[in-house]
């Protein structure tokens, strides 16, 4: 609706989708350009190319999808070849979701299982809004995260796109995302674990 | 996802398998034997509810300050006027 009245040259419409979605492309364009101006200046333009392409824009697509699309197409060419491979995502150098030597070792009778098993959660119950200090923690996480994995823990666990949207934006295929997702979210858990073991214990 | 060949799950497999039982992409086969080793292994359960809260969270991240700043909107209501005004862009 807000799509349609802002094609039509509606400013309250079009303030609407930028109150909507402006904040999420600042967001995802540092992920690869730091210098907040010229995030911006890139998630500006990105609304441009949003307004020219109003005309050809399907109604099916999901607009946040597309958005994140072009900006990421806006910044790699904003970068530059340089700055390329930061687009080619990879699971290279990635540690082990789990550290093995929470597991019994190859060889022992319960190899493969648990010997140090998660500390328990409390107040880990469904539904329950995260702390502020549980929310610290997976921020500082996130920023802590190899480059691919941040970038698919982003795009699809905080920014909520769709797997065939990150496919597309990104050309990373779907197993792929779903390895670098796995270790994301694994040294997120993780975090969280270490943080409530610290809490029981103080 | 297809698991290979396993008689029965170790926990070290189960915690790999996480995502792809999050977003239903197990085998049913498959499932039934990963859901098979989780009504057995308190412990893997407790990761898997974990894992599923971590995620929560994580998709309660969103930023504080939802709305774009006055001066992100003065320049994009800029923007959305020239637009208007250029007749042959649109």
């Amino acid at each position: 609706m807000h799509l349609r009245k802002a094609g039509a040259g509606s400013e309250a419409a079009f303030l609407a989708l930028v109150d909507r979605h402006h904040m999420s492309l600042v967001r995802i364009a540092r992920l690869w350009c730091e210098d907040l101006p010229r995030a911006e200046d890139s998630v500006q333009r990105t609304w441009v190319t949003l307004l020219r392409t109003l005309a050809r824009f399907d109604d099916q697509s999901s607009l946040k999808g597309w958005l994140c699309s072009a900006l990421i197409r806006i910044l790699r060419i904003d970068l530059g070849p340089e700055h390329e491979t930061l687009f080619e995502l990879s699971a290279e150098g990635a540690i082990p979701a789990v550290d093995p030597e929470r597991f019994s070792p190859p060889g022992d009778r319960w190899e493969g299982h648990w010997q140090r098993p998660p500390v328990d959660w409390a107040d880990a119950v469904p539904g329950s809004a995260p702390t502020p200090e549980q929310r610290a923690i997976i921020e500082r996480v996130i920023a802590e995260l190899p480059h691919s994995q941040r970038v698919v823990l982003v795009l699809r666990d905080v920014e909520g796109l769709a797997q065939r949207e990150v496919e597309s934006a990104l050309g990373v295929s779907a197993e792929l995302q779903h390895r670098l997702l796995h270790l994301a979210r694994s040294r997120v858990r993780s975090a969280l674990e270490r943080h409530h073991a610290e809490v029981r214990t103080s | 996802m297809k698991i290979p060949n396993l008689v029965a799950l170790t926990c070290l497999e189960v915690t790999e398998l996480m995502t792809d039982y999050m977003a239903a992409e197990l085998e049913p086969a498959d499932r039934v034997q990963f859901e098979q080793h989780l009504y057995a292994c308190t412990w893997c359960m407790t990761y898997l509810t974990q894992l599923r809260r971590s995620v929560e969270w994580t998709r309660a991240l969103q930023p504080v300050e939802r709305e774009a700043s006055a001066p992100s909107r003065e320049a994009l209501a800029a923007i959305l006027q020239r637009w208007k005004n250029d007749g042959s862009s649109r």
